[in-house]
């Protein structure tokens, strides 16, 4: 299937138009729940972007994390903060205005930069002349690996990936320690679920049946990643989202039960741990640091056939790591750290 | 050619749906009413328009569209069970805080958040238990 990229540019202009709307109504917005749904509209319409320049697995990725877990981050956030902004504050009026200026002087940086940025799918630039053309010739003779996205990220580009994933845990780390210390004695919550009874029915009976499903798409994206658009972190934020909606569908208490604290923070590390595993395993028979040609006599198996096998090792810590940095995000922020009753 | 006309009935009456959806959520008085139009429109539309989707991708009939049509006709279905239980639960929080509704007696447009429509919520609507 060719695809040619001018077909359907008025669609971008269109879509890019409405990104930019939202994004200015979510800043003039004044109740914070609002400017989080019309985060979530943004993230919707980035998603369809990504779609039309297929890279199904970013859109993906956007649509379970911006538009899904975000959003319910926010909102579980946003429980805790005073709902309106004062206007008549001149201290914060003065913030704002600083926050635009040094917005604006970013943006004029940013944009003055994409100058030399080569143009979008331009065939002469150096990514497209060098790089590409050899991991697209090289990838699966190399690792065995059909889909070269996953042979860059978790092979060639290993260093950057397992990094990311540390970033992942950092965020949770960070979160855990500022809120955990908080006190809670004056804090405020919207009661946004409702005491009534029975009103749970049909949320519980739609959770049920699309949670196990959910779970088990998770999990083919993330070991069909070498295949098919997928991954680690697309596979986690999926499974991490499942969790998330059985907490909205029935109470943060019921997932906790299912899904516990302990185990969160065990996933959390040992996912980072798993990749670092590996990559440190390689390093002490002798070859690179990431390097998973090394495991070949270890498994048995075929230098080329060993990165395949690493990919896949790496993938599943990346993706257990994601996971369970949503769900303890989710925890910790939509109970204000205290972990008894949120959204 | 009988699927070439089924397929355009299909796209033609989806697009009437999301026409008439957005009338629905823009026209409507109040939250209820709009949120419903929302539901009800998006849910039927959205499963007509992949129908005719699933219908145009049968009439060359082949392994490979047979499993994209299966994959729509998974879209189509989750669709339909996310979809109203999404409405369901937005409408069952309006309902809990008590989010004034419109009547043919009231005067004016109840909306969210307006005060002079408190006294429609005495007649009825809420079980004794949950006033007060």
């Amino acid at each position: 299937m060719t695809w040619d990229a001018s077909l359907l540019w008025q669609f971008d202009i269109l879509v890019l138009i409405m990104m930019v709307i939202c994004a200015v109504t979510a800043l003039a917005l004044e109740g914070l729940l609002s400017s989080a749904i019309v985060t979530g509209v943004y993230s919707f319409l980035i998603c369809l972007m990504w779609t039309h320049m297929m890279a199904v697995d970013v859109a993906f990725t956007e649509a379970a994390v911006g538009a899904a877990i975000s959003t319910v981050i926010f909102l579980g956030t946003a429980q805790y903060i005073s709902r309106w902004i004062k206007k008549d504050r001149s201290k914060e009026q003065g913030i704002k205005q600083l926050t635009i200026v040094i917005a604006v002087i970013c943006a004029v940086m940013m944009l003055n930069a994409t100058r030399d940025l080569p143009d979008w799918a331009n065939p002469a630039s150096p990514a497209s002349t060098h790089l590409s053309p050899g991991y697209i010739e090289q990838a699966y003779h190399e690792t065995a690996t059909p889909n070269v996205v996953t042979a860059v990220l978790a092979d060639y580009r290993g260093y950057d990936t397992m990094f990311e994933a540390v970033v992942v845990f950092a965020a949770a780390l960070v979160v855990m320690v500022l809120l955990r210390r908080t006190s809670h004695k004056h804090r405020k919550v919207l009661h946004l679920r409702p005491k009534r009874e029975g009103r749970d029915t049909v949320l519980r009976g739609a959770a049920q049946s699309i949670i196990p499903v959910m779970q088990i798409f998770a999990l083919y994206v993330l070991f069909h990643g070498h295949y098919s658009p997928g991954g680690g972190f697309q596979g986690g934020v999926i499974f991490g989202a499942s969790f998330i909606l059985l907490a909205l569908c029935y109470n943060l208490k019921f997932s906790m039960n299912r899904f516990r604290e302990h185990l969160v923070l065990w996933c959390c590390a040992g996912g980072v741990l798993l990749y670092a595993g590996i990559g440190a395993a390689c390093l002490g028979l002798g070859w690179n640091f990431l390097g998973y040609a090394a495991l070949a006599d270890l498994l048995g198996i075929s230098g080329k056939m060993a990165r395949s096998h690493g990919i896949l090792a790496v993938e599943v810590g990346v993706g257990i790591t994601v996971m369970a940095v949503m769900v303890s995000l989710y925890y910790d922020l939509a109970s204000g750290g205290d972990l008894e009753d949120g959204l | 050619m009988i699927l070439d006309i089924l397929v355009i009935i299909a796209m033609l009456s989806g697009l009437l749906f999301f026409v008439a959806t957005t009338v629905g959520i823009i026209r409507f008085p109040d939250f209820y009413s709009r949120v419903h139009a929302a539901g009800k429109g998006d849910t039927l539309s959205t499963t007509v328009f992949l129908g005719g989707t699933i219908i145009y991708l049968l009439r060359d009939f082949s392994g490979d569209t047979l499993l994209t049509a299966g994959k729509l006709l998974l879209i189509v279905f989750y669709i339909f069970i996310a979809s109203p239980t999404a409405t369901h639960a937005i409408i069952d929080a309006g309902y809990e805080f008590r989010v004034p509704y419109w009547t043919r007696s009231s005067t004016h447009k109840g909306t969210e958040g307006d005060e002079a429509n408190e006294e429609t919520m005495d007649n009825g609507f809420y079980p004794e238990d949950l006033k007060g």
